[in-house]
């Protein structure tokens, strides 16, 4: 036993290392402005991918850390697919995307994402259901990421010669079409959306933290990405249709928030909230109004790292209570106090409340919309309100209700430390981004 | 030393001493194939070595002529002869090595007791006549030798013997037969009374109404060879042949021929005819409909594999049609895309191999949990499934984005039709792909009655590790010599 226990370090600790190193690999690319050339493949940091590179990096170490213990779960079953490695591969070729300047290499690095997530999603492959629910969605990103995307693309390479970044001028409308179905489902855009509350709660809960902390975003960035390349002059229902499916994302998410009893699927579904949000940011470049990309990144940046916190915060309920069933910890804070505070505090930096940095990222993302359309500001501002009313009411019914559910596990430290150093950065990731980015001419 | 005696002797010596293989058998016919197999690789691949040393682009050299059939026999050697040759090659050896253990007492659907060597000698025969194809420089010389490889098929089809077997066998030879009776006899033919010379050189000088009709008739014996619509039936039925065979005939030999021979049509004539671009474009519609409405239906791993094949040509092809259609890059794509479906088909069949091995069943409802039985089976079934649709980081996903990359000169939306069709149908294919291994590496199955831990023979594993191997980085090793070929029309030797 002691030998697997050891074996399991080794791995976290390799796995974590290298994620260390390519985050200040790229942190230092950045600064210095170096360009790698590697065969031809070149990789750029700009001030456009660093903040998904630091939050793919930050929750990438989390997650690998918090897997230690969680696990632990899963001991008894006899699963023979090497997570780590998966769990390595995919973080690694998440970090590599943003980094790339040709789309070929691109969409290899974007497929073993997809395909690693897949193979971490149905780890626990002994139950018939999650095995289902994750070719599910392996064939969904296939049939309408993949092929969209190899379309794009291959339009692209049509227009211009080849799949390196340049500037496009022609056909914006089917590139839009395509880049709208492929990296929206991706990003969990209406009607697009519907995997994301199925795929998150099956995933072991660290995978969750990654899938939803930074492998949504990633779809964002392509989109974001596709759009400053477009130099031809966007068409203007583009701009309708993006800002109209990131409010039905938003409105849905409101309607589905107090129906959710599974702890994992609320979280999904404040996903597909603040993926309505920056959507809405998204739309705002469009207009090509300056500081949208920056506001983008600090968003991405905060609300990635409050997103992870909270569904490795669930890993540890799932740790402690061995239920995702919020009505089975009612008064968890009188059993688990440290987890139900964290809890608290997690859920109060999603929600955008002061001091937690993602309260200056709504709030920056309200007023760029009081320059665009005041009653959209207004119905932002109502709704960032009303869900965390919303929010307040599931703490008060669920961690501070009365009862004391039992304990089956104490919670392991490698979670809550983990959940903490998460909440403090996503404390002052707006500022130490703002800097960094601010510091380059 | 020239280096075409090499690529002569490379072919000459398994087709001669490739015989003898079958008198011997047992233990003595395994040496016999070893000793066979490496004086192949080693003549090849010197041959190769000094082709590349030579640094000329491409050797032309003619051994026979005459006044009556112009250039009779000759030898080619360029870059799109020498990749194909060495996929062969690789393949050839792998799967033959594997067949050693294969055919043994031990196989519980086929066991194999003797005559042995009888499947060596056709399948160097086979080999033998593959790689003289592949170096062909006249349309004669590619009928001789396309005759030959379509005797060897029948050869290993009907290996086993029964009368299921030989009906399968003297199918396939029926097909590609009249293949060839159409399209190279005719053309050959056609060439001889235009220009009074078959020579592949001499190709670009034939009038243009004539480039069209040698254009139609070289498609049907491709066509009929790659097993596409309306010839594919015969592939179906081929799969009585022993594994390792099949392996050989899907992945590297028999249906990428077929392609093969198009394309090297198309990289001489120097022409451009739409209405072969539109019947072709009008079979490989037709074709990829008839895959994506079978495969769900398909439960014989074999069967859905040849089905797989079948489309995979066809996707091979849209590389020709826009070579034909002026692309520079559509051949370096076709030749990419077989390249490296060759070693992830082979490494599927190889793995359905194992499961008629082991568990005696090629049915694919009959084999569940396969991760607990073996992981080296489930990684293979999975990279050969998974690979085959064409996702990364296996290396098909490279052809196919060569294939993408190679819609250059579009001008009407017509040629756009085949790139839509990959697409949707390597969607159909993941989906059904996905759900097969979702259910036979994952899922438990309730009536189980196979072995908990799957021993797998020494040579067949190791050849299994090499093709998973191969899946991964074929398209780097291979990359260099697909970068240079070219499109030679108009060229004079």
């Amino acid at each position: 036993m002691s030998g697997a226990v050891n074996s399991r370090i080794l791995k976290v600790a390799f796995s974590s290392l290298t994620v260390v190193v390519l985050t200040l690999v790229s942190l230092i690319m950045y600064v210095n402005n170096i360009e790698l050339d590697i065969h031809g493949i070149v990789l750029r940091v700009d001030s456009m991918s660093l903040p998904f590179i630091l939050n793919i990096g930050i929750v990438g170490i989390a997650a690998i850390i918090s897997s230690y213990e969680y696990l632990r779960l899963y001991d008894g079953k006899n699963i023979k697919l090497p997570y780590y490695f998966f769990l390595l591969l995919f973080v690694t070729s998440m970090m590599m995307i943003p980094m790339l300047r040709n789309w070929l290499v691109f969409i290899f690095f974007w497929e073993v994402m997809t395909l690693m997530s897949y193979l971490l999603v149905i780890y626990d492959y002994k139950d018939a259901k999650i095995l289902s629910i994750g070719r599910n969605y392996f064939i969904l990103m296939h049939v309408f990421s993949t092929s969209c995307l190899l379309l794009l693309f291959m339009m692209v390479n049509y227009f211009s010669g080849t799949y390196d970044f340049t500037y496009y001028n022609e056909f914006s409308t089917v590139l839009l079409c395509l880049g709208l179905i492929g990296f929206g489902i991706k990003a969990g855009l209406f009607p697009l959306h519907f995997w994301l509350p199925q795929v998150h709660p099956v995933a072991p809960s660290p995978i969750s933290a990654l899938l939803s902390g930074s492998m949504v975003k990633l779809g964002i960035y392509g989109l974001a990405r596709l759009l400053v390349l477009l130099k031809a002059e966007i068409p203007s229902w583009f701009f309708y249709a993006l800002t109209l499916t990131a409010l039905i994302n938003v409105i849905m998410a409101f309607i589905m928030y107090p129906l959710q009893k599974d702890i994992k699927r609320l979280f999904a579904w404040s996903t597909i909230d603040n993926i309505g949000w920056i959507m809405l940011l998204v739309a705002i470049l469009t207009l090509r109004i300056e500081h949208a990309e920056t506001i983008i990144g600090l968003y991405v940046l905060s609300h990635g790292l409050a997103k992870a916190s909270v569904f490795i915060l669930s890993g540890g309920m799932i740790y402690v209570y061995g239920t995702r069933n919020l009505n089975k910890v009612k008064g968890m804070v009188h059993s688990c106090k440290s987890l139900a505070l964290l809890l608290v505090a997690a859920i109060l930096a999603l929600e955008g409340v002061p001091p937690f940095s993602l309260f200056l990222c709504k709030h920056d993302v309200v007023l760029n919309l009081l320059h665009v359309n005041m009653l959209l500001a207004v119905f932002m501002l109502v709704n960032w309100v009303l869900v965390f009313i919303i929010f307040l009411a599931i703490i008060h019914e669920y961690l501070f209700a009365e009862g004391k559910p039992e304990i089956l596990r104490p919670l392991p430290r490698t979670i809550s430390y983990t959940a903490l150093a998460l909440i403090i950065a996503s404390t002052l990731a707006y500022p130490l981004l703002l800097m960094l980015i601010g510091a380059k001419p | 030393m020239d280096c075409t005696v090499f690529f002569m002797a490379s072919f000459l010596a398994p087709i001669t001493l490739g015989l003898p293989a079958f008198i011997v058998d047992g233990r003595k016919a395994d040496i016999y194939l070893v000793f066979n197999l490496s004086l192949i690789t080693i003549i090849y691949l010197l041959g190769t070595i000094l082709y590349f040393e030579s640094k000329e682009k491409i050797v032309h050299v003619i051994l026979v002529k005459n006044s009556i059939l112009g250039e009779f026999y000759g030898l080619i050697v360029d870059p799109y002869s020498i990749t194909v040759g060495l996929v062969v090659l690789s393949c050839g050896i792998l799967f033959l090595v594997y067949s050693i253990d294969y055919l043994s007492k031990d196989n519980r659907l086929h066991p194999v007791r003797r005559g042995k060597g009888r499947f060596y000698g056709w399948m160097l025969l086979f080999m033998g006549s593959t790689l003289a194809f592949l170096h062909a420089s006249t349309l004669i010389e590619a009928l001789i030798f396309f005759e030959l490889m379509s005797l060897s098929c029948w050869g290993v089809i009907s290996y086993y013997g029964s009368a299921r077997d030989i009906i399968s066998a003297n199918k396939a030879l029926l097909y590609t037969h009249v293949g060839a009776v159409l399209g190279l006899y005719l053309a050959s033919f056609l060439s001889l009374y235009y220009i009074g010379d078959t020579s592949l050189f001499s190709l670009s000088n034939l009038p243009a109404y004539a480039k069209t009709e040698l254009l139609l008739l070289v498609m049907v014996a491709s066509l009929a060879k790659s097993a596409q619509f309306p010839f594919y039936s015969w592939l179906l039925d081929a799969m009585v042949a022993p594994t390792p065979a099949s392996a050989f005939l899907h992945g590297a030999a028999m249906i990428e021929m077929g392609v093969y021979l198009l394309g090297r049509i198309a990289q001489f004539i120097n022409a451009t005819s739409p209405i072969v671009l539109y019947v072709l474009v009008l079979l490989m519609v037709i074709t990829c409909i008839i895959c994506m409405l079978m495969y769900p239906l398909q439960v014989n791993a074999k069967r859905f594999l040849a089905y797989s094949t079948i489309g995979e040509a066809m996707i091979m092809y849209i590389g020709v049609v826009y070579a034909l259609a002026g692309s520079s890059i559509g051949l370096k794509a076709t030749i990419a895309y077989l390249v490296n479906h060759a070693f992830i088909k082979g490494l599927g069949f190889l793995i359905v191999g194992v499961f008629e091995y082991t568990y005696g069943t090629h049915n694919m409802r009959h084999i569940s949990n396969l991760i607990l039985k073996s992981k080296l089976l489930s990684m293979g079934w999975f990279t050969s499934i998974i690979g085959l649709s064409g996702a990364p980081p296996f290396s098909l996903f490279f052809g196919k984005m060569l294939i993408l990359a190679s819609v250059t000169s579009v001008e009407t939306l017509l040629y756009l039709i085949p790139v839509f069709a990959m697409i949707v149908y390597s969607c159909v294919f993941f989906i059904v792909g996905i759900s097969w291994v979702n259910r036979m590496i994952f899922s438990e199955c309730e009536e189980e009655n196979l072995a908990v831990v799957t021993k797998i023979p020494t040579l067949m594993k190791y050849s299994i590790i090499s093709l998973i191997v191969f899946s991964l980085t074929s398209h780097f090793l291979f990359y260099n010599m697909i970068s240079q070929i070219t499109i030679y029309g108009g060229l004079t030797s």
